[in-house]
């Protein structure tokens, strides 16, 4: 059963394995792409699948000297660039507006989109002016950075003219914060909402860190089992939930402690702040959105001129139904929409695609073809290393194709099977990947059309050289995508056989120096024995 | 022992590619230190026509382009030289009527197509008289070339080993020229470099026994990139010819006794390369290769073999997709950067540009990247700046296996820093690093002491480095 209270997460009730992610982003993002890169991959990956031409190509950046990732689809007419899960659809202008957070409140402000209500200034006014300020807008208030990123420097709920000198000090002096913003405190559920063109796409917010409980485990295991889970997820962050002090506290106010056992289903949150990185789960919350709601998020966007698309931070009061929009990311991610831990994934990818190349629209993914995908490795070599600049992307392949998963058995040398194998693959168009399950045996996943894969099987059939011998193999129906190109995968079992042949290796060397020793001393004793005699 | 390269290239900038592929890298390479774009390609892209021959492309299909203008390139021969010119160049007879038609000198013969019979080309040929050459019409590499043949006997076995052993139909016999050998490059109207080939040979010093002179000729050659793994073989057939002139492998060779080791001018198969200077080219060599060349209209560059007999120069063959890298690598003589020439012929506009010749890029990774058909096209990353400053450094402290590698290519890749990092054996880490702004290297050698959260640096010594430069980073 699930029951999800708008308000306060103090208790919400969720079954195990409640979200549905997009099926056709299973098994077909490389662990290359885990975490920041998600957004970036799947994106690139619905333009290619479609059949439009990709590449990514790493920019220096003069102004701010840095290295961009971008990425461009183009159909040969059209061609669409990306930063992140941004296009070069979006003006130059709007992205300066969204950076600068007052601006931002004054384009929603002008086009009657609700936003809460405040100022900014620098840090050189006076206190004494700003809590004037603060008392105009009326307490409780909220302060930020004019051009703050990632909810860095944001301070909620102040009551008082001493919290918001300390705080605002705090922004100037250890933040460097040059201009700040004071707003109106808006008290309700947080929503970040991604917007394409005239259409909100997706919605999330996030719940604090948590365990639920099953009624037998402890929190302890609960928590370690989940971190486990988590590093599992292409969206997730890399980092587990931490326990620090918070969490012991946050425990102990309940009457719990890492050995406590909370009841089935009892949500038990394990930190106050609500953000993915400390360990919070996005949950999809589009459902939880009025028409209305959707709107506002809608407006925002288009009252900025030039924005296309954005991800909307709106608050949303539920009992006195309304919204505020607080700001606006020009290039948000989008793995916390793709993996919510409860609901069913926005197909946000799809929205993109369809939005920048309408003519697209329902090609690829047919049913009798397999998904393809490709390494995202060699994309992050360019980034790092920077001796290539730009990568196109074989196109995605196009025809029939016979899927198998081929299973070889026989004596394999290594190196020489890969040089082979990857000849094969280039001769006869086969896409997949080859992995060494023994010297003895190796298994293929691959793809190709009908008359090459049948002259691939001839290949195979007719093998036998002084280093490469087929003695037979197993051919079986796969349905998993497949990785273009030749891929080879590490061989964890051969890497363990030849940790153990080393290790015999080893010990039959010493074995050796034994005998030997054991052979000269005998020789010795021989020696003395004589000379007594 | 050091092998010899030219003062514009080193070992480890050509270390791992084969043969078949170091004209693409050098030809590209040349072009992009000019400040050049420089793209390789896994198939002919759309935009170009270029012709492609011989089997397995990849890694040899490259563009360079400035922004006005941009040149396919497949190994050495660019876009400039029309496909027609290849089709031609590419059949020995055609070749051949084609320069004999327009005056220039070539030797006499007949090519015989499949509706000739093996014993019809011997009859017929056994009338031209010897001594005979005979090839396949439409080889390459000097595959099934028979040359001073002499006899039926070998003249049957030369046809029934072209038609049956290498499959070709088209049997091409022409009268053999004994003479000096010459392998030339033009470009445009110019002999750019010449190489005079000869066949294996010694020559005695009063003491060595032809076995040692012939292991002292491959010491020689394994000095040399090009030749190092092209010995002279010490087969039957080397001996039989050894024989045939009354020597055996033991026999002492008198002072100055040049003896040849087999007729053929291969450098394959031990044949020596000698590089000559401008004015040591014979005229009649200059004058017959040009003359050749004008006879295609628009063929901008290629290789020629020249043969020459009593100053008499005949054409033998015209390879518009010719190797340099004899040129580029003699046994003997001085290096011709024909690569240069070639790119001033494209872009004359980059023919004064200063060029650093240290710089290098990963060719390799390239290959690999196509090789494994993930993409279709790479970029190589432009040289910025010809002005570089470079820097050897030593870390030592805990800097092994704490993720120091990562941290410093991370670093170098924000700063713009190219370079590499690599465990030394004794725990050290050594970074190569350079970059177009001292001041941003000597930015670079402060961070180098910071190092990842897990590492401590003790020291960090600087050094000179005065050897190639690769661009980007990399940890190896």
């Amino acid at each position: 059963m699930l029951v999800l209270k708008y308000a306060k997460n103090e208790r919400v009730y969720y079954m195990e394995d409640n979200y549905k992610w997009l099926p056709q982003l299973e098994n077909s993002i490389p662990k290359s792409a885990y975490g920041y890169g998600v957004s970036i991959y799947s994106i690139a990956l619905e333009g290619w699948r479609r059949g439009l031409q990709l590449s990514f190509s790493n920019l220096y950046h003069k102004g701010s000297q840095k290295y961009v990732l971008k990425y461009t689809l183009s159909d040969g007419n059209n061609s669409v660039s990306f930063r992140h899960t941004r296009s070069s659809k979006v003006s130059t202008k709007a992205v300066n507006i969204c950076v600068d957070k007052d601006l931002t409140k004054q384009y929603l402000k002008k086009a009657g989109v609700p936003t809460p209500e405040g100022k900014a200034f620098d840090k050189g006014t006076d206190f004494t002016e700003l809590n004037k300020i603060a008392h105009e807008i009326g307490y409780p208030v909220t302060i930020k950075p004019v051009d703050g990123k990632g909810g860095k420097g944001v301070f909620g709920n102040i009551n008082s003219d001493h919290d918001l000198n300390e705080s605002i000090k705090y922004l100037i002096e250890d933040l460097g914060s040059e201009n700040i913003i004071i707003e109106k405190y808006i008290t309700g559920e947080d929503y970040r909402v991604f917007v394409v063109g005239e259409k909100a796409v997706g919605a999330f917010r996030r719940l604090p860190a948590n365990v639920v409980g099953n009624g037998t485990d402890t929190i302890e295991k609960l928590l370690a089992d989940k971190n486990a889970k988590r590093v599992e997820i292409p969206g997730m962050y890399k980092k587990p939930i931490t326990i620090t002090r918070e969490v012991h506290k946050m425990l102990r106010s309940k009457g719990y402690t890492m050995k406590s056992v909370p009841s089935k289903g009892e949500f038990v949150a394990l930190k106050t702040k609500n953000n993915v990185s400390s360990g919070g789960d996005p949950i999809e919350a589009s459902h939880e959105l009025t028409e209305e709601m959707k709107n506002i998020a809608v407006n925002a966007v288009k009252a900025v001129p030039g924005l296309v698309q954005a991800g909307v931070d709106l608050i949303v009061n539920h009992d006195e139904n309304y919204g505020v929009v607080l700001e606006m990311n020009s290039k948000p991610s989008i793995r916390n929409h793709l993996y919510p831990m409860i609901g069913e994934a926005p197909d946000i990818p799809k929205e993109l695609i369809d939005y920048y190349f309408p003519e697209t629209i329902n090609k690829g993914y047919v049913s009798d073809k397999p998904l393809f995908y490709f390494e995202y490795d060699p994309v992050k070599q360019l980034v790092l290393e920077n001796n290539v600049k730009e990568l196109l992307i074989s196109n995605h392949p196009t025809g029939a194709f016979i899927v198998k998963k081929i299973h070889l058995l026989g004596s394999f040398k290594e190196d020489i099977t890969i040089n082979w194998l990857k000849k094969l693959f280039n001769r006869y168009k086969l896409h997949g990947s080859v992995e060494f399950l023994k010297t003895t045996s190796v298994e293929l996943k691959i793809t190709a059309n009908e008359e090459n894969y049948n002259e691939f099987i001839m290949e195979l059939t007719n093998k036998k050289s002084k280093n490469i011998i087929v003695e037979s193999f197993e051919i079986e129906d796969y349905n998993e995508p497949i990785s273009i190109g030749f891929n080879l995968k590490e061989s964890k079992a051969l890497v363990k056989e030849n940790k153990n042949l080393k290790k015999q290796l080893e010990k039959n060397r010493k074995e050796l120096n034994k005998l030997k020793q054991q052979y000269s001393k005998k020789r010795i004793l021989k020696f003395l024995k004589i000379n007594k005699e | 022992m050091g092998e010899n390269f030219p003062d514009w290239l080193t070992k480890p900038m050509i270390r791992g590619i084969k043969s078949f592929n170091i004209d693409s890298y050098l030809l590209a390479l040349e072009g992009w230190r000019r400040g050049l774009n420089l793209t390789w390609y896994y198939d002919t892209p759309h935009d170009t026509d270029i012709k492609l021959i011989g089997f397995n492309p990849i890694g040899k299909i490259y563009s360079l382009s400035s922004e006005d203008k941009k040149h396919y390139f497949y190994r050495s021969r660019g876009d400039k030289v029309p496909n027609k010119a290849v089709d031609i160049a590419s059949s020995k007879d055609e070749t051949k009527q084609h320069l004999a038609s327009n005056g220039v000198n070539v030797p006499s013969g007949k090519n015989f197509d499949s509706s000739f019979t093996s014993e019809e080309i011997i009859n017929e040929s056994l009338s031209m008289g010897y001594p005979l050459a005979i090839k396949p019409t439409l080889g390459s590499l000097g595959n099934g070339v028979f040359t001073d043949v002499n006899s039926k006997e070998d003249l049957e076995y030369a046809v029934n080993y072209i038609r049956n052993e290498l499959d070709y139909n088209d049997v091409l016999v022409e009268q053999h020229i004994e003479g000096e050998e010459y392998r030339v490059y033009v470009v445009g109207e110019e002999v750019v470099a010449c190489t005079l080939k000869e066949a294996p040979n010694v020559i005695g010093n009063g003491t060595d026994s032809i076995n040692n002179l012939i292991e002292q000729k491959n010491e020689l050659r394994k000095q040399n990139p090009h030749l190092s793994r092209k010995l002279i073989k010490i087969d039957n057939q080397l001996k039989k010819q050894l024989d045939k002139i009354n020597y055996s492998l033991d026999s002492l060779l008198e002072s100055n006794k040049k003896i040849y080791l087999n007729t053929v001018a291969n450098t394959s198969i031990g044949g020596e390369s000698n590089n000559l200077k401008d004015e040591q080219i014979p005229s009649s060599v200059k004058h017959e290769a040009i003359k050749a060349i004008s006879v295609f209209p628009k063929l901008d560059h290629a290789g020629l073999d020249i043969i020459v007999r009593e100053n008499q120069a005949y054409v033998i063959e015209i390879n518009t997709t010719a190797s340099f890298l004899q040129h580029i690598f003699p046994l003997k003589g001085e290096p011709i950067n024909v690569c240069a020439k070639i790119i001033d012929h494209y872009y004359p506009e980059t023919k004064d540009v200063s060029i650093n010749s240290k710089v290098y890029f990963n060719y390799k990774k390239v290959s690999d990247l196509l090789k494994d058909r993930l993409v279709q096209s790479v970029e190589i990353t432009n040289l910025d700046s010809n002005n570089t400053y470079v820097k050897r450094y030593i870390i030592s402290g805990k800097v092994q296996g704490v993720g120091y590698r990562e941290w410093a290519r991370r670093e170098a890749s924000r700063s713009r820093i190219n370079g590499y990092v690599k465990n030394l054996k004794n725990g050290n880490v050594v970074v190569i690093a350079w970059t177009s702004s001292n001041e941003k290297l000597m930015e670079f050698e402060q961070k180098l002491w910071q190092g990842s959260k897990k590492s401590s640096v003790e020291q960090v010594k600087e050094l000179k480095w005065d050897k190639q430069i690769n661009v980007g980073f990399e940890i190896r």
